[in-house]
């Protein structure tokens, strides 16, 4: 499975279902634009096209919160195979907002060095 | 609190302490209010607030939709 990680995200949230239909079906009901609006509107996304998609396994989207302050959140649809035929979906949604999650470290006031994830 | 002060019964570094605190800073969880020299940390409350609001949200939303899902899958052909 591949993990990319092209921005940073906080606050995740991560949730994890059993579903008994195979994982073929469930990417197409995640992935296809016409299945995938009749369980997630397409009013509660940012944008309708993903911003990655590792076909059959990973799919993430752009989400704006319908409410002031309007954060924006990515989230993750992972699909694997699960028990008996069926498939495991991971869904873990962070937020991506500049306003909490800025790109970088803004200019310290400090003396701390910039670097953030010496080892 | 000052950044010296939350480091009492720690090993960590100031350095260290400031870049955490950045970190929390610029999430919105903490803010900083400065006393003369001293800058002092406190809880961000709508920082937080505004967090705590959108994690509630989402909290609810997902299981929500994937009840619609599971029932799309029914409705679905193999």
């Amino acid at each position: 499975m591949s993990e990319t990680e092209p921005e940073k995200q906080a606050e995740i949230l991560v949730f994890e279902y059993e579903l008994d239909a195979p994982p073929e079906k469930v990417w197409r009901a995640i992935s296809v634009p016409g299945f995938r609006n009749k369980w997630l509107p397409k009013q509660d996304l940012a944008d309708a096209d993903p911003v990655s998609t590792a076909p059959g396994e990973e799919i993430r989207y752009a989400i704006r919160d319908g409410q002031p302050p309007f954060l924006e959140s990515v989230v993750t649809f992972q699909v694997r195979p699960g028990a008996d035929g069926g498939s495991v979906l991971r869904v873990v949604h962070g937020l991506t907002d500049s306003r909490l999650v800025p790109r970088k470290v803004p200019a310290a006031n400090n003396n701390g060095p910039r670097t953030m994830l010496a080892a | 609190m000052n950044a010296s002060a939350l480091r009492n019964g720690m090993k960590i570094s100031q350095p260290a302490m400031s870049q955490h605190l950045a970190v929390l800073r610029t999430a919105r969880l903490v803010r900083e209010e400065r006393q003369g020299r001293f800058v002092n940390y406190e809880v961000d409350p709508e920082g937080l607030a505004l967090i705590a609001a959108w994690l509630t949200k989402y909290r609810a939303y997902w299981p929500a939709r994937i009840d619609a899902l599971k029932i799309l899958l029914k409705d679905m052909e193999q």
